[in-house]
């Protein structure tokens, strides 16, 4: 942790223009190029929403709060836990020319992929915004969670990328292994149904123990129940242990295989 | 006091140093290996018990066949790569001059590469600044350097980013082969700017397989052999002994 912590001091500018730079990448050789970015999230969204109305028939509200509210503040904080996941592990193959032909230290390719997830992270939630306060919402001081929340969500799927990448550059696997289990952790959280009401005690825990569940809660306690996020004592306290162990984990995998990540690649 | 000096002049020291390289039937054995100790297919051993001091300003030229272990003392020296056993100390920065394309972003124009590198390479945007058009002139890209480097010749490039790794001053630059690239004029400008980088101080290694070109900058060579480092002095030595055993 240490290790990582120094690798990371004077490298500011080089973290920022790096991640600029990542963006750029991102939505490169397209005419609408940024908008991409919008566009990408919304057609997943509206084409959910859709299939939940028409399709299974859903009731219009769900918790209380009409579904597309509910499932916007949902997928916004989805999306980017899904960018991280599947970024984190691809991002040192990616990137391996700063592995393999230049020193430099590793730790920082995933900050910088991590800081350009962030930026469409925080572009989405203005939009969100912008959107909630022309349904009517008003500006409220349980707003002022999101900071909360996206710090902690951006630090805890960052911890969890030191795992994920470093484990992908020794197996290509591994990496597809995460890629497509990521759907499956998209339906066992409650991103598009309300895991806050689930009767059954064993599932209610399975539920509590998935920091996704608790990502998605607080963004919608932020910006929709009006909740504060230490009501629920014991769910904060799960997803701080688990915080705990995933940064551990996360700083012993990158030491213990950071120097022969040139030698595999 | 005298040895005392010695001992600061060192800028480059190899101890024992011994790189070996775990090969494994496929790569699922390779990530099982992370997890419990495995039985290895085999080890291969790039370089073996190499000890060597470089002092500062020295010209020191590294021969051998492919597969000696020429690359991968660089790859230690650049700090890409890590020795299994053995220390290494160097003091200062080092350039390098192995990919001269290394870490360049094609979509980018060659200005913000310039920034980008010297950005990688620990510098502030103001010292960034103060040799920009230094490099500039010295790459003789003209009006390209706002042009993308995907845009960009080969030639080019490597212009470019030889230019870079000489202007950012480092204290030992490593050079493999990578002159061979370019033509007879900018490579010639290439030598001539090492030769001033070495009146300055500046220490140089220099791997090549042609002889010719490092007959003309070092006096002193390191002949290593299947990971062994035989010998270690005069260039014309070197050379014999380089050839004899051919």
């Amino acid at each position: 942790m240490r290790g990582i912590i120094k690798e990371h001091i004077g490298f500011g500018w080089q973290i920022w223009t790096l991640s600029l730079l990542e963006l750029k990448a991102m939505c490169k050789g397209s005419i609408l190029g940024f908008a991409w970015l919008a566009l990408k999230p919304l057609i997943t969204l509206l084409m959910f929403w859709f299939t939940m109305l028409a399709g299974i028939r859903a009731s219009s509200m769900i918790a209380g709060f009409p579904r597309f509210d509910f499932m916007l503040a949902g997928f916004i904080a989805w999306f980017f836990m899904r960018d991280m996941i599947i970024g984190g592990a691809k991002c040192i193959r990616k990137n391996s020319q700063y592995v393999t032909k230049i020193s430099f230290p590793i730790s920082v390719v995933f900050t910088f992929t991590a800081i350009s997830k962030f930026i469409v992270h925080m572009g989405l939630v203005i939009l969100m915004y912008i959107y909630l306060i022309l349904a009517g919402y008003r500006p409220s001081v349980y707003h002022i969670q999101f900071f909360l929340y996206a710090a902690l969500m951006f630090l805890f799927f960052l911890a969890c990328s030191w795992t994920l990448g470093s484990w992908s550059v020794f197996s290509r696997d591994f990496q597809n292994f995460v890629s497509s289990i990521v759907t499956g952790v998209f339906w066992v959280s409650g991103v598009l149904w309300d895991s806050r009401n689930v009767d059954n005690r064993w599932l209610h825990y399975f539920v509590m123990l998935n920091p996704v569940n608790f990502f998605v809660n607080g963004y919608r306690k932020t910006f929709l129940y009006q909740e504060w996020f230490w009501r629920d004592g014991k769910e904060l306290l799960i997803f701080f242990a688990e915080f705990l162990i995933v940064l551990c984990i996360g700083a012993y995998n990158y030491k213990k295989t950071r120097k022969d990540m040139a030698d595999v690649l | 006091m005298n040895v005392r000096n010695m001992e600061d002049d060192i800028i480059i020291k190899f101890q024992n140093v011994t790189k070996s390289y775990k090969l494994f039937k496929n790569e699922s054995e390779q990530f099982a290996a992370l997890f419990y100790k495995k039985k290895l297919l085999r080890q291969h051993m790039a370089i073996q018990d190499v000890s060597f001091e470089i002092k500062k300003g020295e010209v020191v030229g590294i021969i051998g066949r492919n597969g000696a272990g020429k690359s991968t003392v660089l790859k230690i020296i650049t700090g890409v790569t890590f020795p299994s056993s053995g220390t290494v100390d160097i003091h200062g920065r080092v350039g390098a001059l192995l990919e001269l394309t290394a870490g360049f972003s094609f979509e980018m124009t060659g200005r913000e590469n310039i920034f980008l590198k010297g950005y990688i390479l620990g510098y502030s945007k103001k010292q960034v600044h103060s040799i920009e058009n230094e490099i500039i002139e010295f790459a003789e890209l003209g009006e390209y350097i706002d042009q993308p480097v995907r845009t960009y010749s080969s030639g080019m490039r490597t212009r470019l980013g030889f230019a870079i790794n000489v202007s950012t001053e480092p204290d030992i630059l490593v050079i493999d082969e990578a002159l061979s690239v370019g033509d007879s004029y900018f490579r010639e400008k290439c030598n001539q700017k090492i030769k001033s980088m070495v009146e300055n101080k500046v220490t140089v290694l220099y791997v090549s397989h042609t002889l010719s070109a490092i007959e003309e900058l070092c006096e002193r060579v390191l002949y290593l052999s299947e990971g062994r480092l035989v010998f270690d002095g005069d260039a014309g030595e070197a050379f014999k002994k380089y050839k004899a055993n051919k």
